[in-house]
């Protein structure tokens, strides 16, 4: 059990999102570092959608009201249990009274806690993800408040203390050295060819005006104003709209169902991660990415993830 | 009549597949957006995690890891292919609303830009039969096609931060119903105390794509003991 003694900028319960309601509107919510969240509970032998706590850029803390096991993933928050630093990406024990912080983002913007079993949370149409707009799922389908209780749902003793941490999976790319891969999308060659240069290749700032909605950027491509007006249709994360500002919008997991703007492209599944922990004012690129290249690359990681899942496993089982 | 054309497949990231039947809103068309939206939910694909429906195309987000996006294509194709357009019966609804100026703060503007008094913006928004063509924006929220041309009216220069739930809306040639509350720009010419969404109740949307749709006049006492009822 933990007590939140302050959410800090937003915390909210999530999971790997609600799916199978889309047809009627419902969004999909969930984890925006969907990657992260599953690393945090495969590292307490926990189920890919246990629900976990997504807490934003810091002025975080809670205090232990019972003993449990818990992991930090995602990004860098410079946390501390009892001031002493907390290593990201390996299971920690909290016992009564002890105090985790996280204090600011050092590196990356959004940080996973799981507790073994996952958090108790409401549930609606399959999922506990906290859907803020609806007010589903979650904590009553709010947001994280300074007094609230958090619950793991299992008690979990580690049989052994891993003998390494999986730092390559802990900490989130940064994003400038590495492009985004794009999987090109219709408006792409709508575009004028100096506005698609600039796409592929030109840095883009993330604008203050980003959230789990979507990340805007503040560069405007010019001849976006001339595209025609395209037809509501559906959207996915890290699709990259382009509204008539010519000032694209990359989709989070707060999305709506369906947008009108023209679609240049979307965001490939490997790379959502990094969208996600991308924080305002940090820049970013895209290259073009086929989809042959994208599931490569989203196999490769899939199959890293599976080694750490079976040596995460070991450490909980009974010996 | 031929056989209508197979629909264009674009993927949508690594994760989807755009099925795009038509660029127009267009209700021939959207009868075959949700013909196969109905097969390919009915044919339970492993690895499809959601088939939703647009105006003129449907997505089908799927796993990655489970299929790749020829091999999916191909499937979706047969499944979709094999459908005839419009099987279930059409299911009308019909949608009290009260237009009186206490819960339609927009009405004069919709009577100033389309030249018709509030009467017979009331008459004619009630006077016609819509088609729910999808679910979008919210849970619940209809997109209705079937508005009266001559209602068409521009949205607000800026969007409300919050707009009542139940409320009935203009923005451009387009009317919709608010189900929850939420920011919006469309201009408010009503309201309804249906509850359009229920989390709680099965089904939980009053509507679902495919439906005809109706709305009809009520008082503001009738609204009030209906929003008891509801």
């Amino acid at each position: 059990m933990l007590g939140c003694i302050s959410p800090g900028l937003l915390a909210t319960l999530q999971d790997t999102g609600r799916r199978g309601r889309q047809a009627l509107g419902i969004g999909t919510a969930g984890a925006m570092d969907l990657f992260a969240a599953r690393v945090a509970n495969a590292l307490l032998a926990n189920a890919d959608d246990a629900p976990v706590l997504e807490i934003t850029l810091g002025s975080a803390e809670f205090v232990a009201l019972a003993d449990g096991w818990y992991a930090l993933c995602g990004a860098d928050l410079e946390a501390t249990l009892d001031g002493a630093e907390l290593p990201l990406c390996a299971p920690f024990r909290l016992a009564p009274g002890q105090r985790l912080r996280l204090p600011r983002a050092r590196r990356g913007s959004r940080a996973y806690l799981a507790a073994t079993g996952g958090f108790a949370a409401d549930r609606a149409f399959g999922s506990a993800a906290t859907d803020l707009r609806a007010g589903l799922g979650g904590l009553h389908g709010r947001a994280l408040q300074r007094g609230d209780e958090l619950k793991a749902q299992a008690h979990r003793e580690p049989t052994r203390l891993p003998r390494r941490v999986f730092t390559s999976l802990a900490h989130p790319a940064v994003v400038a050295e590495q492009p985004l891969g794009l999987i090109a999308g219709p408006a792409l060659h709508a575009i004028s060819p100096a506005d698609r240069a600039q796409l592929l290749g030109q840095h883009f700032t993330v604008s203050r005006a980003s959230d789990r909605m979507g990340l805007r950027l503040e560069e405007a491509l010019a001849s976006a104003a001339s595209l025609p007006q395209a037809l509501s249709a559906p959207v996915v994360f890290g699709t990259v709209q382009l509204p008539p500002d010519g000032k694209a919008i990359i989709l989070g997991a707060d999305r709506q169902t369906t947008g009108g703007y023209p679609v240049v492209g979307v965001v490939a599944s490997v790379d959502h991660a990094r969208v996600a922990q991308l924080r305002p004012g940090e820049r970013l690129r895209f290259h073009e990415m086929d989809l042959i290249e994208a599931r490569e690359a989203l196999l490769a990681r899939e199959r890293q993830f599976a080694q750490l899942r079976i040596a995460a496993a070991a450490w909980w089982r009974e010996e | 009549m031929d056989a209508p054309a197979k629909p264009r497949l674009l993927p949508l990231g690594d994760a989807a597949l755009l099925l795009e039947f038509g660029t127009h809103i267009d209700v021939a068309v959207n009868a075959r957006v949700l013909a196969a939206w109905r097969a390919i939910e009915a044919s339970h694909l492993r690895g499809v995690h959601d088939v939703v429906p647009a105006y003129a195309s449907l997505a089908v987000h799927f796993d990655p890891l489970q299929w790749d996006a020829d091999s999916l294509g191909e499937r979706l194709l047969e499944v979709s292919s094999a459908v005839i357009p419009e099987t279930p019966a059409p299911r009308c609804v019909d949608v009290p609303v009260c237009y009186d100026p206490e819960f339609a703060p927009d009405i004069a503007r919709v009577s100033a830009h389309t030249g018709l008094s509030a009467d017979e913006v009331v008459r004619r928004h009630a006077g016609a039969t819509y088609r729910v063509f999808f679910l979008g924006f919210t849970p619940g929220f209809p997109y209705l096609g079937g508005l009266d041309p001559a209602l068409a009216t521009p949205r607000r220069d800026s969007p409300r931060s919050r707009v009542p739930a139940g409320s009935v809306a203009i923005g451009g040639v387009q009317t919709g119903i608010y189900p929850m509350a939420t920011p919006g720009g469309w201009q408010i010419i009503g309201r309804t105390p249906l509850r359009l969404f229920d989390a709680a109740r099965e089904p939980c949307c009053s509507v679902a794509p495919g439906d005809s749709l109706r709305f009809f006049a009520v008082s503001a006492l009738e609204f009030r003991r209906l929003e008891a009822a509801d």
